[in-house]
């Protein structure tokens, strides 16, 4: 279903939000995927994803608190939605789906 | 620094929603990287994450995201365009196609007009490159001529420092050739000094720069001729042979073939020091073309002023020895010698000068057919905006409905633009791809050879683009704000303005039309009417059944037993020996005087041909008074026949049995005294474009050529018995043989050339314009169907509805040819004056023009007309 349409990256984007409940904002997003993944993450494609999403409805945002290490800037703290939810439900399922349907013999290596 | 920079660019690209916080995140990993990795590397990775947070979902408001209700909208127009065009196959047809043609027109003209403009241009610092030329007046002889006497280069070079580099050329012949016994016909060859290559940027592709002409007996040669000649082998140190002066040439260099956009065309140069008078120190014989490149620094007029001291300096001593007097009295009683500068840009639109090397092109044609090619575009322009117009009503509800659904007048307005845009661009393809299928014509025509003048280098395809715009626009722009006028209320109600208001707009578009088709069609006949006039006047001798064989002289003593045996032949009626032949362009001029001449004043500048017993029978030569050579009278060794213009020169009213003499050059020089022995009728000797000068004919010895004169119908049989003849006695030489009524139709190739473009782009012209009006007398007639039927049923006759229906059309094209005969009569008495001999412009051309285009006209309208008159008025009348 295109209405839940996920590319890879913004899946990842969308979990690890969804892992940092109450703290999930641009560096720490970041910083969490570049440290569970071993993955470097751009701060552009990042920061895209995250706006496409919110545009989609998958994600909400809302100002926080400011720091001085940020120059006195608000930050953006991003939590999953309804939908979001559902369309993390989506793809799981028709990824497993699709893991039940593989039939055992195929995963039978040998050496020949 | 970097940060900073960053940090402005981001503002600058990010929408204003995202900015605090994401700015926010980078200064914190700015904070970050400072403590890890220092300055340098944080400041760098801050700048690399502002480049690529450019993303499409981040940037704010711009143009694009707030026009795209517009790129939609076009998208609509587009279609909308497309469905209108489809809705109505006929006219667009008439409108594409006119507009296609015309575009194919003028496409045509713009390669012809680059082509023409871009002569010369190609050479290294062109603009520093200028040609010296004479105009010189003595007694009643003018020569404005481009040729300059031998010394002149050197002297330039030597005197100013202005002067970078100077060097001469000599003729543009052509010639015999062999190479390793193998006869080659070799055109372009020059005599040429060393230096004219440091002028002209030729480029080399063999031989040394430096030593290319500084000996005896050398030639340079281009690629093709070398590809000619000796095919794969090297052709460096090759032997070519002149056949008829048994000179054998060593080639020293090869250069690249010479530009066609270019004034010359030489493909051989030989070196000048091969000819006995280059080191001439004779100011007063002028027989040497100069070229110079002056230094970036000096103007042509400032340089022009010195000539005057050059004169004063190499002249005195000459005149004073030459003609008895000094150079100031000979200045002061009248006689001109003058010289001057042409940029070498200039030289091949706007030099026509006394021995061209080549025959140049002209800025009158240049002029001429950019005017006709922007009158066909006009006149296609106006086409779709008259049916534009004319069609409003079937589009008016249309508008109606759009306004009232709440469409602005701008978006109505695009809409219509986008329309004509459209079927400009379609045009314009059809246009592209019917200049591609005319190219090899066009080529044929113009005597060029241009292969992708659109799309190759330097092609005109940046014009396209603007041009298309262009023509969409000026072809849309009229039709859009009439249309888009509409008060919705009064289109909806029915009251249609059936595009009455622009009747008037309409007529005066047709008049503009008619008076560019009447100009063109008189234009037309006046030109193909001079240049039939110029090929059949009166030539004074006989072309048609003469041959000519070339290089007679190389039979040597064979030639005389060659010429009896083909006066054995019935078919041939006499043979004369003489390379002196009418519209092979030799001249030979000298000054002549009467013998009792006792001022140089009286010098007759004469054109002396050397002939023999049989030449005046050959050419059928007219003499009036006294007779011609005779074997019969030994003394006509010193007599001479002079033509009539020379007999009235000078100044002889019985001229049979007076004497003349060359004019001696010093006081010293011994001359013979001719006796005239008879007169001859004037002939045309060389082109029609000026007048004949006075000649004399002298019975001498010169066996350059040979000309037959045969019966009518034996043209066969005398080439072939001449052939076998020839080759029995030549010895291998091969047979070169031209018929002089060929040669002379070819020296109209220009005028011939000139007369098919006009013509061409006459018929183009009216059949746009005819398109054009036969869209519009449908539309016409169309709206009329009612009143035509409800006529025909109160009893008026088939004539008196045509009459009605010609009437305005009739008016329209008088109208035009009141605009139209004044301004063609203007250019055409303009045009008429370069001629030496021209028509009288008669009324009967222009009332011709005038009434071709009245019938034109009327068979456009005609075919419409009368369908309708002669319908079943039960057909016009019963739908509703």
């Amino acid at each position: 279903m295109k209405k839940y349409q996920l590319g890879e990256f913004e899946e990842i984007v969308l979990l690890t939000v969804g892992v940092l409940y109450g703290n999930a904002y641009g560096v720490s997003i970041k910083e969490e995927i570049e440290k569970r993944q071993k993955r470097k993450v751009s701060v552009g494609a990042l920061q895209s994803a995250l706006r496409r999403m919110e545009s989609k409805g998958f994600l909400d945002s809302e100002f926080g608190e400011s720091t001085k290490m940020r120059g006195g800037k608000r930050k953006r703290y991003f939590k999953i939605t309804a939908l979001g939810k559902k369309a993390l439900d989506y793809n799981m399922q028709t990824r497993l789906d699709l893991w039940n349907q593989i039939p055992d013999v195929a995963f039978e290596f040998k050496l020949c | 620094m970097l940060k900073r920079f960053g940090e402005r660019l981001f503002s600058f690209y990010c929408h204003p929603d995202f900015q605090e916080d994401i700015k926010g995140d980078l200064e914190e990993y700015y904070a970050l990287n400072l403590e890890d990795k220092g300055e340098k590397y944080a400041n760098r990775k801050f700048f690399v994450d502002v480049i690529l947070l450019f993303r499409l979902s981040l940037l704010r408001d711009n143009w694009f995201s707030r026009n795209s209700i517009y790129f939609a909208m076009v998208k609509n127009n587009l279609k909308v365009a497309y469905r209108s065009m489809m809705r109505h196959k006929f006219y667009t047809f008439l409108n594409l196609g006119g507009l296609a043609i015309s575009i194919t027109a003028c496409l045509l003209i713009a390669i012809f007009v680059k082509d023409e403009l871009s002569y010369d241009r190609h050479f290294e610092n062109s603009d520093q490159i200028y040609r010296v030329q004479s105009y010189l007046k003595f007694a009643d002889n003018i020569f404005d001529m481009i040729a300059t006497p031998s010394p002149m280069a050197a002297a330039l070079k030597q005197d100013y420092p202005e002067v970078e580099q100077s060097g001469r050329v000599r003729g543009n012949f052509s010639s015999l050739i062999s190479v390793n016994n193998q006869f080659f016909r070799q055109e372009n060859i020059t005599y040429a000094d060393n230096s004219i290559f440091d002028i002209f940027s030729i480029e080399l592709l063999r031989g040394n720069r430096e030593h290319l002409l500084d000996e005896p007996n050398t030639v340079v040669i281009n690629r093709s001729t070398a590809e000619k000649l000796f095919g794969e082998e090297d052709p460096m140190g090759q032997i070519i042979r002149i056949e008829g002066q048994d000179q054998d040439l060593k080639i020293t260099g090869i250069v690249e073939d010479i530009r066609s956009n270019t004034h010359f065309h030489f493909q051989m140069f030989r070196t000048m020091l091969d000819r006995g008078d280059h080191n001439q120190q004779f100011w007063l014989s002028n027989n040497f073309v100069t070229y110079i490149r002056l230094n970036p620094n000096t103007t042509e007029e400032a340089f022009e002023s010195q000539f005057e001291g050059l004169v004063k300096k190499y002249f005195a001593e000459q005149v004073q020895q030459a003609v008895g007097v000094s150079l100031e009295t000979a200045l002061a009683s009248g006689n001109i010698i003058d010289y001057s500068l042409i940029p070498l840009h200039d030289i091949h639109l706007h030099s026509n000068k006394d021995f061209e090397l080549e025959a140049n092109g002209s800025v009158q044609y240049v002029y001429l057919f950019s005017i006709i090619g922007f009158f066909i575009l006009l006149i296609a322009c106006i086409n779709f905006m008259n049916m534009a117009t004319a069609r409003a009503s079937i589009r008016a509800k249309e508008v109606g409905v759009r306004k009232v659904l709440g469409s602005l007048r701008k978006q109505l307005v695009n809409q219509f633009l986008t329309e004509a845009i459209l079927n400009s661009l379609l045009a314009f393809i059809l246009g592209i791809i019917l200049t591609y299928v005319a190219l090899p014509y066009f080529n044929q025509i113009t005597n060029k050879s241009l292969v992708d003048p659109l799309f190759g280098a330097s092609g005109l395809w940046p014009y396209l683009v603007v041009s298309c715009l262009a023509v969409g626009i000026l072809a849309g722009i009229y039709p859009a704000f009439v249309l888009s006028s509409y008060r919705p209320v009064k289109v909806l109600k029915g009251e249609v303005t059936q595009g009455k208001k622009a009747s008037w707009i309409r007529s005066i578009l047709v008049v503009i039309q008619f008076t560019a088709s009447i100009f063109l069609i008189i234009g037309s006949i006046i030109v193909y009417s001079q240049l039939s006039y110029l090929q059949n006047k009166e030539l004074g001798f006989n072309k048609d059944q003469v041959l000519i064989v070339n290089n007679a002289g190389l039979l040597g003593q064979n030639m005389m037993s060659f010429k009896n045996e083909l006066l054995r032949n019935p078919n041939i009626e006499s043979v004369s020996v003489s390379s002196y032949i009418p519209a092979a362009n030799i001249f030979n001029d000298t000054p002549f005087v009467r013998e009792d001449a006792t001022t140089s004043d009286e010098a007759v500048s004469i054109q002396y041909w050397n002939v023999d017993y049989d030449y005046a029978k050959t050419l059928g030569l007219q003499i009036t008074e006294g007779r011609f050579f005779d074997r019969e009278f030994p003394t006509d060794s010193m007599g001479v026949v002079v033509n009539e213009t020379a007999a009235r020169r000078f100044g002889y009213d019985d001229p049979i049995g007076k004497k003349i003499k060359p004019m001696a050059l010093n006081a010293q020089q011994a001359v013979s005294v001719f006796t005239i022995i008879g007169v001859m009728k004037d002939f045309h000797y060389q082109s029609m474009r000026t007048d004949i000068l006075p000649q004399i004919l002298m019975l001498r010895p010169d066996i350059g050529g040979m000309s037959v004169k045969f019966k009518a119908a034996a043209t066969k049989e005398v080439l072939e018995i001449s052939e076998e003849l020839w080759s029995e006695m030549s010895g291998g030489l091969p047979f070169e043989f031209d018929f002089l009524d060929e040669m002379f139709a070819r020296s109209f190739d220009n005028e011939n050339r000139i007369k098919t473009i006009f013509s061409v782009l006459t018929v183009l012209a009216i059949l746009v314009a005819s398109l054009g009006l036969f869209g519009l007398a449908a539309y016409v007639t169309e709206q009329r169907k009612k009143e035509i039927g409800i006529r025909k049923v109160l009893g008026a006759s088939t004539i008196k509805l045509l009459r009605l229906l010609f009437q305005k059309f009739t008016v329209l094209v008088f109208i035009s040819a009141l605009l139209a005969v004044p301004v063609a009569y203007y250019f055409a008495s303009d045009w008429l004056s370069g001629f030496a001999y021209a028509i009288k412009l008669s009324p009967v051309f222009f009332i011709a023009g005038a009434l071709g285009t009245l019938i034109i006209a009327w068979m456009t309208v005609g075919y419409q007309s009368l369908k309708a008159a002669t319908r079943n008025p039960i057909d016009n009348l019963r739908v509703e």
